[in-house]
C-alpha cells in the first residue's frame, strides 16, 4: 500500500549567501491514520520539514509525495487546493483570524471547499462541540484564552476531515495543563477521524502522545530511543514501510 | 536631562527613529508632500493677495495723495459747476478736480489693445494735494531746451496744458512698450485720437499703470465736457469733518458721495474680498488635509512600532524620552515639509502673478502691473503653520503611544486592536451635524459666509467622526448578508475584515470620505453654476447680433449716427442701444452698474431673466429692475421705492422686478432708456442689440454693417452663440484651478488608503500565511484585498457622496448667495458623480492590491513561523 | 521791472520744474478784441494761440489799461515797498520790506478746446516779507488756471485773484488810485491799502518799453511810484499794523528776453525827494549787458519845480557790483552792493549805491519753482547819504534763467 506521505532522499538548505544544509538524504513515510512525532534540537529544521510536507516550501533535492503525488509537479494553485482538501494545520501561535468568530474560523476550511452553507455550519458547530466550545460559537476569538484558542485551531484543522494534520509546536504557547488538554484533544480527534498526524515538538511529553517518535538530526531522521514504545526505526535509504 | 544624557541616551534611539523613517520612506515623503502642498497653497494665495492688495492700496494712496476727502461721482460723471461751489466753501483749503476715464489704447507695441486709467487733472491744483501726480515734461531731442531767452522753444512747458499730450507712469510706459515722444492711439467713440506722450510721472510708485493729462484736455478729448468724476479736497486745518461733510452735501449734486481715503481703500479691498476669502479657505483646506495625513501616517507608524516602543520602554526608556523622540521625528518631518512648502508657495505665487496677474485673471485689480513681493512675515507665518499642522497631527497618536501600557505593546498581535473608538465619534459627530445645520441658517458675518464655511468644516469633521460607526454598521450588514449566501470565501473574508477594520483603516476611510465629499460638492456646485449660467446666457442674449463699441475701457461709444446707420441696414429689423453707468448706493461698497436699455414696462421679461413677476410702477415713479446681487446686497424688494441719483438728481424709483445676474457681483440696476434720458439727455450707448428681419442672413447683415459703419473694424460684433461659448469657456477656465485642487485632495485621500493598506498588509502577513496554509491561493488573497479596498472605497463614496451633496447644498444655498449674492438651482450631475464613485472604487481596489503586493509575495512559510 | 524777474522766475520755474506746476508762457484763448494786425502766429496751425505784438505808439488808455490784457503772453502787477510797524512798542522796530506780485500768463494751448478747464490763462502770485531784525525773507506763492471764478483777472480795471488772494484797484480821491492787496494767511499774510500820491509814470515811449535789441522785444510798462501804504501784515499768526511807501509796476508783453540773455538786474526806487527811479539791464552769459534802460522822474527838490521825466537808453544805464555776498545755501555769489548810474555824462546823471537791508535775501526756490534769485529791500545812497528806498532784483547768478 502506498504511504499517505512519503519523503524520499530529501535535502534542504536555507540561506542564499552561505547556504546551511538543514538535512540531507532524509526519507520518511507516514501511513494513513498514523501519528508521528518529530523531535529534535532547535535549528534542525523541524518546521521546515513540516512546510515541505504541506507544499508551502519546496525541496532542494529528493521527492515529497502526498497521496502518491509528487508535490514538485504541482503549481501554486494546485498545492493550495491540495492543502484545502487533505491537510489541516495547528500552529504554535494559533493563528486564528481575529476578525472572525469561533464558528467562522472553524468553518473557514469548509467554506474554502465550497461546502454549502447549511452543511458547513452544522459541521463546524459539531466540530466546536467536539472541542468543547460549541456554546461560544459566535464569540469573537479575541476573547479566548490560549488553550481555548488552540482548541479552536484544532477544530479548524480537522473540520474538513483532512488526511493529514500538521501540528507545529501546538503546545509551545500553553501552560502545562492547557497543553495536556490540547494534546489529548488533538490525539482523540485525529484518531476519531482516522487522520494521520505529524507533530513537531521539542517536548517529550507531547511526543509521547504519538504512535511513533522520530528524532531529526542533520543526518536524517531516526527512531528516538527515549521515545515511547511505539517508536519504530526508519531506514535512511529505505523507502519501505514502517509498521505502525 | 543633561547634555550628556541627551547624547548618550538619545543617540541610539535617534538612530532607531531614523531607521523607522527609512523603513517607511514612502509614507514620510507623503507627509512631507502633504504639508508642502498645504503650506505652499496657503502661502501662494497669501502672497498673491498681499501683492494685489499692496499694489491696490498703493494705487489708492498714489491717486489720492494727501486728500482728506474724496468727492466721488458716478462713472459717467457729475456737473463740473459743483467744483466752484466746493472750492469756495470755507472749510475747504484746497480742491482738485479730476476727470477719470478708462481709455482703450489701440495698436500698442505690446500688441493687443488694452485699457489704461487716464486721470485728467488740473496740475496747478493737484500739486498741493498730490505732488505724485505732477508730470515731468520729457526733454525729447526735438524739444531742445535752450536758455537763451524769449525765442526758445516753449513746447516742453506748454505740454503740461496741451490738448493732445499725455504723461505715463513708468509702469505704463513699460506695459505699453512706448517712450516719451511716441503717440498713443486712444479710442473715443468709434474714432481713434492720437495723444502725444510728452513725459512721465516720476512720482508714480512702481507698478502703477496710470496716464495723466490736463483736465481740460481730457474733457475735450474724451467727450467729457462739463463733467467731473471726482473732486479731491483738503480741509482747512482744524475743520470738523462732520461739519465739512454737511456743508459739502449741501453743494453737491445727488449721486456724489463723500469718502475718506480710508473708505476708498476699504471699497477697493471689498472688491476682491469674497474672492480672497474663498481662496484662503481653499488654502486652509489644503493645510487641513495635510495635517490629517500627518495624523493618519503618524498614527500608523506609531502603531506599527508599538512592539518596538514597548520594548524600548521595557529596556528602560522613559515615557518622556519616547514622547520627545516622536515629537522630534514629527518636527523634522514638519520642518522639511514646511520648507518645501515655502519654496513651492513662493514659486507658485511668482509664476501665477507673472502669468495671470495678482487677481489670477479675476479682473479685480486693473491698472496694476503685478509685481511679486516676497513678504517675510507671510513666509514665516506659513512655515510655522506647516510645522504646527504637523505637530498637531502628531499630537494625538503620540499621546496615545504615551498612554500605552508596556505589556500591551508586547502582545503577539499588536496590530489586531479592536476598533474600540468606532463608537466614540458618534455622539460628537451627530452634535456637529446638528451644529452645522444651525450654522447654515445664520446670516453672513460682515458680508462673508463664515458660518457657511464653518458648517462645511463641521460637516466634514462629523462625516469623518461618524464614518467608523457607519462603516461598522454597513459592513456588519454586508458581512451578514454575505454569510447567508454562498459567496466566495475571499469575499466573505473581505467583508469580515472590513467590518472589523482597525482604527487606522477607519482613518484612511475618513480621509477618503473627506476628499470625496469635497470633490462631489465642488462638482455639484460647479455643475449647478454652469447650467445656471448657460440658461442665463440664453435669456440675456435674446437678439440676433450684438455690437460692442469697445471691449475694454469706457471711452468707446456709439453715436446717434452710428445707430441710425445700423437701423438702416437692409435685413436689420430693430436696433436697441444699450449703455451703462454706475451708481453708488453705499460709499463703502463697490459701485453698482447702471444698465440703460429699452425695457417694455409691460413685458420686462422679454429682455431680462426675471425672478418672479414684475410689478407695474405707479405713476410718477421710474421703474427699475434690480439684479439679484444688488437686491440681496441692498435689501431691495419688488414694490419698494428707492431714491437713486440719476444725472445729478435724486429720483424716486420703483423696484419693479428682480432679475438673475451672474456677471456683476456687486449688483446692477436696469432702467429703461427713455426714462434715463429724461434725466441724462446726453447719455451715450456703448452697445447695440440687433434683431434681424425674418430670413435675413446674419453674414450678409454683418457685411453691410461693415461697409456702412465708420470705424466698424474697431467694433466687436458677435452672435449670441459665440458670446455664450466664449463666456462658458471663461467660466470653465476660471474653475480649472478648482478641479486641480479637487484632484489633489482625492490623490491625498488615495495616498492615505495606500499607506494604510501597505502598513496593514505588512502587519497582516501572518494572517495571509495562515490563509494560504488553509488552502487559499494568492489570487484569492489578492481578490480579498481588492474587495476590501473596494468595500472601503464604496463606503467612502457613499458617505462622501452624501456628505458632498450636503456640502454642495451649503455651497449653493449659503456660500454662493452670501459671497456673491446670486442664487442658482441645484443641478446634480448624476452620471459624472457615478463615474467618479466607480473610479474611486476601482482606484482603491488597485491601490489596496498594489500596496499589499509586498506582503503577498512573502512566502507563507515565513509568515506563519516568525513567532520563534 | 521788478515784475519782470519775479515773473520770469515763476514762469521759468514752471517751465523747468517737475514738481510745481510748470506752466509758462503760452495760452490759448480766442484772442477777442485784438486787431488782426497785432496778431503774430508762429506757424498759423489751427488752434495755435496768436499773441499780439507790443507796438510803439499805441497809447495806453486808463482805466482800461489798469486791467488785464489776456491775449498777451504775460502780464504782471508787482508791488514792492518798505513798511514801518506802528504802535508804541514798535516805535524802534526796524523797517520791513514787502512784495506782492500777481502774474498772468497765456499758455500755448489749443484755442479750440471748449472745456471750461482749458488753460487759457494761468494766474500766479508771489508774496514775500523781508524782516531786518530776523534777517530772513519769508515768502509764499500760488498758481492756478483762470476759471470758475476761482482765479482770474479783470479786463476793466486792476483785479487779479487766486482763491482768496486778490489784488485790485478802485478809483481813489482826486483821480488817483487805491489798490487793495488782500492776501489772507497765517504764516504770512497782507491786508494792505495802497493809495497813489503821484501820477502814473510811463516808461519808455509813453509806456512802450524796449526790452532788447529788437523792436519786438518790448512791453507796455507803467509804474505807480510812491504809493502810501497802510494796513496789516500777518507774520506767524501775529498781525502788525503797518504804514509805508510802495512801488507798483504793471507790465504786459508777448516777447521779452533777447536771445542769449541769462539774467537781469533791476531796481525800483522811491526817492526821498518824491522822485522815482527804475532801471534794468539784461546780461548775457558772460555778464555783459545785452540791453539796458531806465526812467527817472525827478522829485522837484522841494522848490516846487515841476517833476521832469528822463528816459535812459542802453548806453546811459550802468550796473556796477561793489560788494558781493556768497550764499552758503546755494553757493551763488550775489552783487548785493550795487552802484547804479543813469544818464552818465548828462546833466541829469544820477549815481546810486544800493545797500541791502541784509545780505541774505536770497530766495532758494529750487525745491518748488526750481530757480534761485535774490529779491531784496535796499536803501539807495548818493555819496553816502541815503536818498531813497526800494527793491533790487538779481537773477541768473546761480544758474541761467531758462524760459
Amino acid at each position: 500500500m502506498t504511504a499517505l506521505l512519503e519523503l524520499h532522499d530529501v535535502g534542504k538548505s536555507v540561506g542564499t549567501d552561505r547556504p546551511r544544509t538543514l538535512f540531507e538524504g532524509l526519507s520518511l513515510e507516514v501511513q494513513a491514520g498514523e501519528s508521528v512525532a518529530l523531535v529534535g534540537e532547535s535549528g534542525t529544521g523541524k518546521s521546515t520539514l513540516l512546510n515541505l510536507m504541506a507544499g508551502l516550501d519546496r525541496v532542494d533535492r529528493g521527492v515529497v509525495r502526498l497521496d502518491g503525488v509528487d508535490l514538485a509537479t504541482l503549481g501554486d494553485d494546485a498545492l493550495a487546493a491540495l492543502r484545502r482538501r487533505r491537510i489541516g494545520f495547528v500552529f504554535q501561535a494559533f493563528h486564528l483570524l481575529p476578525q472572525l468568530t469561533l464558528l467562522q474560523n472553524v468553518a473557514l476550511p469548509l467554506q474554502l471547499l465550497e461546502v454549502p452553507r447549511g452543511e458547513w455550519r452544522a459541521r463546524a458547530l459539531a466540530m466546536l462541540d467536539a472541542v468543547g466550545l460549541g456554546a461560544r460559537a459566535d464569540d469573537p476569538v479575541q476573547m479566548l484564552s490560549g488553550g481555548e484558542s488552540q482548541r479552536v485551531a484544532v477544530a479548524r484543522a480537522l473540520v474538513h476531515r483532512p488526511a493529514l494534520v500538521l501540528a507545529d509546536e501546538p503546545t509551545g504557547n500553553l501552560d502545562s495543563d492547557a497543553a495536556d488538554g490540547v494534546l489529548a484533544l488533538l490525539r482523540t480527534q485525529v484518531k476519531a477521524q482516522g487522520a494521520a498526524c505529524v507533530l513537531v515538538t521539542h517536548s517529550m511529553r507531547a511526543a509521547g502522545s504519538a504512535d511513533r517518535v522520530q528524532r531529526l538530526t542533520a543526518q536524517g531522521v531516526a527512531p528516538d530511543a527515549a521515545a515511547g514504545p511505539a517508536a519504530a526505526p526508519v531506514g535512511d535509504a529505505a523507502a519501505g514501510s514502517g509498521p505502525v | 536631562m543633561t547634555r550628556r544624557g541627551w547624547r548618550t541616551g538619545l543617540a541610539p534611539l535617534t538612530a532607531w527613529m531614523a531607521g523607522a523613517a527609512r523603513a517607511s520612506v514612502g509614507r514620510t515623503l507623503a507627509v512631507v508632500l502633504a504639508i508642502a502642498i498645504g503650506v505652499g497653497m496657503g502661502l501662494a494665495v497669501y502672497l498673491i493677495n498681499r501683492t494685489a492688495l499692496d499694489e491696490f492700496s498703493g494705487a489708492v494712496q498714489f491717486l489720492l495723495g494727501d486728500t482728506d476727502l474724496e468727492l466721488r461721482g458716478p462713472r459717467e460723471g457729475f456737473d463740473e459747476a459743483a467744483y466752484a461751489r466746493v472750492a469756495r466753501l470755507p472749510e475747504v483749503a484746497a480742491a482738485s478736480p479730476v476727470v477719470e476715464v478708462n481709455a482703450r489704447v489701440e495698436a500698442t507695441r505690446a500688441g493687443a489693445a488694452v485699457a489704461i486709467r487716464v486721470v485728467g487733472i488740473d496740475v496747478l491744483r493737484v500739486a498741493t494735494l498730490n505732488a505724485g501726480l505732477v508730470p515731468e515734461v520729457a526733454r525729447t531731442a526735438g524739444d531742445g531746451s535752450s536758455n537763451d531767452g524769449a525765442g526758445s522753444d516753449r513746447r516742453s512747458t506748454s505740454a503740461l496744458f496741451d490738448a493732445d499730450t499725455v504723461f505715463l507712469s513708468p509702469a505704463a510706459l513699460d506695459w505699453l512698450g512706448v517712450v516719451p515722444g511716441d503717440t498713443l492711439q486712444v479710442r473715443v467713440g468709434a474714432a481713434l485720437k492720437p495723444l502725444r506722450i510728452a513725459g512721465t510721472l516720476p512720482g508714480a510708485p512702481r507698478g502703477q499703470r496710470v496716464a495723466v493729462m490736463d483736465i481740460g484736455a481730457a474733457q475735450w478729448q474724451f467727450d467729457r465736457l462739463g463733467v467731473l468724476n471726482r473732486i479731491d479736497i483738503k480741509l482747512r486745518q482744524g475743520t470738523d469733518e462732520a461739519r465739512a461733510r454737511q456743508s459739502l452735501s449741501a453743494v453737491l449734486p445727488a449721486g456724489v458721495d463723500i469718502a475718506t481715503p480710508a473708505d476708498a481703500e476699504k471699497r477697493t479691498s471689498n472688491l476682491s474680498r469674497a474672492y480672497r476669502v474663498n481662496l484662503n479657505v481653499l488654502a486652509l483646506v489644503a493645510l487641513f488635509t495635510g495635517a490629517f495625513l500627518v495624523f493618519s501616517t503618524q498614527a500608523l507608524s506609531i502603531v506599527r512600532r508599538r512592539p518596538q516602543i514597548a520594548l524600548l520602554r521595557a529596556l528602560g526608556a522613559s515615557r518622556g524620552r519616547i514622547t520627545r523622540l516622536l515629537l522630534l521625528e514629527s518636527l523634522v518631518v514638519g520642518t522639511i515639509g514646511a520648507a518645501a512648502g515655502v519654496a513651492l508657495g513662493i514659486g507658485v505665487a511668482a509664476i501665477a502673478i507673472a502669468r495671470f496677474g495678482a487677481d489670477l485673471g479675476g479682473g479685480y485689480f486693473p491698472g496694476i502691473e503685478p509685481r511679486f513681493v516676497l513678504e517675510p512675515f507671510g513666509v514665516a507665518l506659513f512655515f510655522m503653520l506647516g510645522i504646527a499642522a504637523t505637530l498637531a497631527g502628531s499630537a494625538a497618536p503620540i499621546l496615545a503611544a504615551r498612554r500605552e501600557p508596556i505589556a500591551g505593546g508586547l502582545r503577539a498581535f499588536p496590530q489586531a486592536l479592536p476598533s474600540r473608538r468606532s463608537r466614540a465619534g458618534v455622539l460628537p459627530g451627530l452634535l456637529l451635524v446638528g451644529l452645522a445645520g444651525v450654522l447654515v441658517v445664520l446670516p453672513a458675518w460682515s458680508a462673508l459666509p463664515l458660518a457657511g464655511y464653518l458648517s462645511i468644516a463641521l460637516l466634514l469633521v462629523s462625516g469623518m467622526l461618524l464614518t467608523p460607526a457607519i462603516g461598522r454598521r454597513v459592513f456588519q450588514a454586508v458581512e451578514a448578508a454575505l454569510r447567508r449566501t454562498d459567496a466566495p470565501t475571499w469575499l466573505q473574508l473581505a467583508a469580515s475584515r472590513a467590518r472589523a477594520a482597525t482604527g487606522m483603516t477607519a482613518l484612511a476611510l475618513a480621509s477618503v470620505v473627506a476628499s470625496f465629499a469635497v470633490m462631489v460638492a465642488m462638482a455639484i456646485m460647479v455643475s449647478s453654476f454652469r447650467s445656471s449660467v448657460d440658461q442665463w446666457l440664453v435669456s440675456v442674449l435674446p437678439a440676433d447680433l450684438y455690437l460692442r463699441s469697445a471691449r475694454d475701457g469706457d471711452t468707446g461709444y456709439l453715436s446717434p449716427q452710428d445707430l441710425a446707420l445700423m437701423g438702416a441696414v437692409p435685413g436689420v429689423a430693430t436696433v436697441e442701444a444699450m449703455g451703462s453707468g454706475s451708481l453708488t448706493l453705499d460709499p463703502l461698497r463697490p459701485t453698482v452698474a447702471l444698465l440703460v436699455r429699452p425695457i417694455d414696462a409691460s413685458d420686462p421679461g422679454a429682455r431680462l431673466p426675471l425672478i418672479g413677476r414684475a410689478l407695474p410702477a405707479p405713476p410718477g415713479r421710474v421703474a427699475i429692475y434690480v439684479s439679484e446681487p444688488a437686491a440681496r446686497i441692498y435689501g431691495l424688494q419688488p414694490g419698494q421705492t428707492v431714491t437713486l441719483a440719476l444725472g445729478g438728481q435724486a429720483v424716486d424709483c420703483f423696484v419693479a422686478a428682480v432679475w438673475r445676474d451672474y456677471s456683476r457681483q456687486f449688483g446692477a440696476i436696469t432702467v429703461d432708456t427713455d426714462d434715463y434720458r429724461r434725466f441724462v439727455p446726453g447719455a451715450r450707448p456703448t452697445d447695440a442689440a440687433i434683431w434681424l428681419a425674418p430670413g435675413a442672413p446674419a453674414a450678409a447683415v454683418t457685411a453691410s454693417l461693415a461697409a456702412i459703419l465708420p470705424g466698424f473694424e474697431r467694433f466687436e460684433l458677435a452672435e449670441p452663440g459665440a458670446i455664450r461659448a466664449y463666456s462658458l469657456r471663461i467660466f470653465d477656465r476660471s474653475f480649472a484651478i478648482t478641479y486641480l485642487l479637487e484632484a489633489v485632495a482625492v490623490v491625498i485621500g488615495l495616498f492615505g488608503v495606500a499607506s494604510t493598506f501597505s502598513a496593514e498588509a505588512l502587519a497582516r502577513g501572518r494572517e495571509f500565511g495562515v490563509q494560504r496554509c488553509l488552502g487559499m491561493t494568492r489570487r484569492e488573497i489578492a481578490l480579498q484585498l481588492a474587495a476590501e479596498g473596494a468595500l472601503f472605497a464604496a463606503l467612502g463614496a457613499l458617505i462622501g457622496g452624501l456628505l458632498g451633496v450636503a456640502i454642495s447644498l451649503v455651497l449653493i444655498d449659503v456660500i454662493n448667495p452670501q459671497s456673491f449674492n446670486w442664487t442658482m438651482p441645484l443641478d446634480l450631475p448624476a452620471g459624472f458623480l457615478a463615474v467618479l464613485a466607480v473610479a474611486l472604487v476601482l482606484a482603491a481596489s488597485v491601490t489596496a492590491v498594489v500596496s499589499a503586493r509586498g506582503a503577498l509575495s512573502v512566502a507563507a512559510v515565513r509568515a506563519v513561523r516568525d513567532d520563534w | 521791472m521788478n515784475g519782470f524777474a519775479a515773473r520770469r522766475r515763476l514762469l521759468a520755474a514752471l517751465a523747468t520744474l517737475p514738481s510745481l506746476p510748470a506752466a509758462a508762457q503760452s495760452s490759448a484763448v480766442e484772442p477777442q478784441g485784438v486787431r488782426p494786425a497785432d496778431r503774430r502766429s508762429k506757424d498759423g496751425a489751427p488752434g495755435q494761440p496768436v499773441y499780439p505784438v507790443v507796438r510803439r505808439g499805441v497809447p495806453l488808455v486808463f482805466p482800461r489799461d489798469f486791467g488785464a490784457h489776456p491775449e498777451y503772453r504775460t502780464e504782471w502787477w508787482y508791488a514792492t515797498g518798505w513798511l514801518q510797524v506802528q504802535g508804541a512798542a514798535q516805535a524802534k522796530a526796524p523797517p520791513l520790506g514787502f512784495q506782492v506780485t500777481f502774474f498772468r500768463s497765456r499758455p500755448q494751448v489749443d484755442t479750440r478746446n471748449p472745456s471750461r478747464f482749458a488753460a487759457r490763462e494761468l494766474v500766479l502770485a508771489h508774496i514775500g516779507l523781508s524782516d531786518e531784525r530776523q534777517r530772513s525773507l519769508v515768502h509764499d506763492q500760488r498758481t492756478a488756471r483762470a476759471g470758475f471764478d476761482l482765479a482770474g483777472s479783470s479786463t476793466t480795471d486792476t483785479g487779479v485773484w487766486i482763491d482768496d488772494w486778490r489784488f485790485s484797484r478802485r478809483p481813489g480821491g482826486t483821480g488817483g488810485s487805491r489798490y487793495i492787496a488782500s492776501i489772507p494767511g497765517n504764516r504770512l499774510g497782507f491786508e494792505l491799502q495802497l493809495d497813489s500820491t503821484q501820477p502814473l509814470l510811463l516808461h519808455g515811449e509813453a509806456g512802450f518799453s524796449q526790452k532788447g535789441p529788437l523792436e519786438r522785444q518790448a512791453s507796455y510798462y507803467y509804474t505807480q511810484p510812491h504809493l502810501a501804504v497802510s494796513g496789516r501784515v500777518v507774520r506767524d499768526s501775529t498781525a502788525l499794523e503797518v504804514t509805508g511807501r510802495a512801488w507798483l509796476d504793471h507790465e504786459w508783453s508777448s516777447e521779452i528776453l533777447a536771445d542769449g540773455a541769462t539774467g537781469w538786474d533791476w531796481i525800483g526806487i522811491n526817492l526821498d525827494d518824491g522822485g522815482a527811479l527804475m532801471a534794468f539791464r539784461i546780461r548775457d552769459r558772460d555778464g555783459r549787458t545785452v540791453y539796458a534802460s531806465g526812467t527817472l522822474r525827478t522829485g522837484g527838490g522841494g522848490a516846487g519845480a515841476a517833476p521832469r521825466v528822463h528816459t535812459f537808453g542802453p548806453r546811459s544805464v550802468m550796473f556796477e557790483p561793489q560788494r558781493t555776498w556768497r550764499s552758503a545755501r546755494t553757493g551763488a555769489t550775489w552783487p548785493v552792493g550795487m552802484r547804479v548810474t543813469v544818464g552818465a555824462g548828462s546833466p541829469d546823471a544820477l549815481t546810486l549805491d544800493l545797500e541791502a537791508m541784509f545780505d541774505d535775501q536770497e530766495l532758494d526756490a529750487r525745491s518748488s519753482t526750481g530757480i534761485v534769485y535774490w529779491e531784496g529791500a535796499v536803501t539807495a545812497r548818493h555819496q553816502g547819504r541815503p536818498i531813497g528806498r526800494g527793491y533790487l532784483e538779481l537773477t541768473g547768478y546761480h544758474t541761467a534763467v531758462v524760459l
